[in-house]
């Protein structure tokens, strides 16, 4: 069991770390809600309406697309972009695919390769791809189900200013489905960009996301 | 295939949260009651059916109890044709207007009466309406 906890530590602690902030989320959005229903002049509502909401719902999806856009973006984004000195990007001549021999396919499978990577054909070809294929359908997934819930939530402030409500369609193109969503992408892409730069010159001993203390800032590649 | 039944399940889990636009048949009701009421000319029990922040501007704006103000408002009693709900709101078309509901502790009530579209984009003008 300890070395379960030891082998897994980063995935358990974000994990929970996830939970809990997710329940924190819950509560102070539900106060955050009740205030505006007693300002409204209506009944605050029980904690299982609020995480029951589309009010709610829409609060967490949008997070979540713009965490698996951000995932989506770096993993397809380091495989062809070069920045120089940072930890985060690959030496100038790897850019792009890489070779067989590089990525341990076709000939070059070793005998603890995973089954899809020793297959071949388009087992590998999907394999190959699978964790960008995977972001991009949850990244979908969350969008949509921010839209969803987006436009719900829409259309209940719209009854309780008296006015109409709109088609799903109608709220894919309004402001208030964009403001969402490009508030989220605006900063996923500034933390990126900036931890990718900043690694270049900043160093955090002991971290792979960081090039060693001593590395010089020139150095590509490097982690430590 | 799990990627599909991720998809599958994700989008029911959007549409079941979103709660979006069925009808709910404790809307409708409180609806027609409203409905019902103000066609019995009993103003008594069209006052509660009013959402109590409705029912207190109502007689507040006015200086009178609600059901002698509702009679100055002369609310048309229509048919209730549609009920469209939104999460703790609603819409009731009725023949004659349309009246917006809230889900308050006691149940649906009505936060808004006597309602007419004005220009597109704009909000409905209401004989009768809360804060």
């Amino acid at each position: 069991m300890r070395a379960f906890f030891r082998d897994n530590a980063l995935g358990l602690t974000f994990g929970a770390a996830f939970l809990l902030t997710l329940a924190g989320q819950s509560v102070a959005g539900l106060v955050d809600f009740n205030n505006q229903q007693i300002a409204d002049g209506t009944d605050p509502i029980g904690y299982l309406d609020y995480v029951m909401s589309s009010s709610f719902a829409v609060d967490v999806a949008e997070n979540w697309q713009s965490e698996y856009l951000q995932f989506l973006l770096y993993v397809f984004g380091t495989v062809w972009l070069f920045q120089r000195g940072s930890p985060e990007s690959k030496p100038l001549h790897q850019l792009g695919r890489e070779s067989d021999r590089d990525q341990q396919t076709g000939r070059h499978v070793t005998a603890g390769s995973p089954p899809w990577a020793k297959a071949g054909g388009w087992r590998t070809a999907i394999f190959s791809r699978s964790l960008g294929f995977l972001m991009g359908v949850i990244f979908l997934l969350c969008w949509f189900a921010q839209s969803v819930a987006g436009w719900a939530a829409y259309n209940g402030e719209q009854l309780s200013q008296r006015e109409d409500t709109i088609e799903w369609l109608s709220y894919l193109g309004s402001a208030d489905f964009w403001n969402r969503s490009l508030q989220n992408w605006q900063s996923e892409l500034l933390a990126v960009g900036s931890f990718a730069v900043l690694s270049v010159f900043l160093r955090q001993r002991g971290s792979p996301e960081s090039k060693p203390v001593g590395a010089e800032h020139g150095a590509t590649a490097v982690s430590g | 295939m799990a990627l599909g039944r991720t998809a599958m399940l994700s989008a029911t889990a959007a549409l079941v949260l979103c709660g979006c636009g069925g009808g709910d048949p404790a809307a409708a009701q409180a609806a027609s009651s409203f409905g019902a009421a103000l066609g019995a000319g009993d103003l008594r029990r069209a006052c509660e059916l009013l959402a109590p922040a409705t029912r207190a501007t109502l007689e507040y704006q006015q200086s009178r109890v609600c059901p002698q103000a509702m009679q100055q408002d002369n609310l048309s009693a229509g048919a209730v044709l549609q009920v469209e709900v939104w999460g703790g709101e609603a819409r009731a078309r009725t023949s004659s207007d349309t009246w917006f509901l809230t889900r308050t502790t006691q149940g649906w009530r009505v936060a808004a009466a006597g309602c007419v579209p004005q220009a597109q984009d704009a909000p409905y003008m209401c004989k009768v309406s809360g804060p």
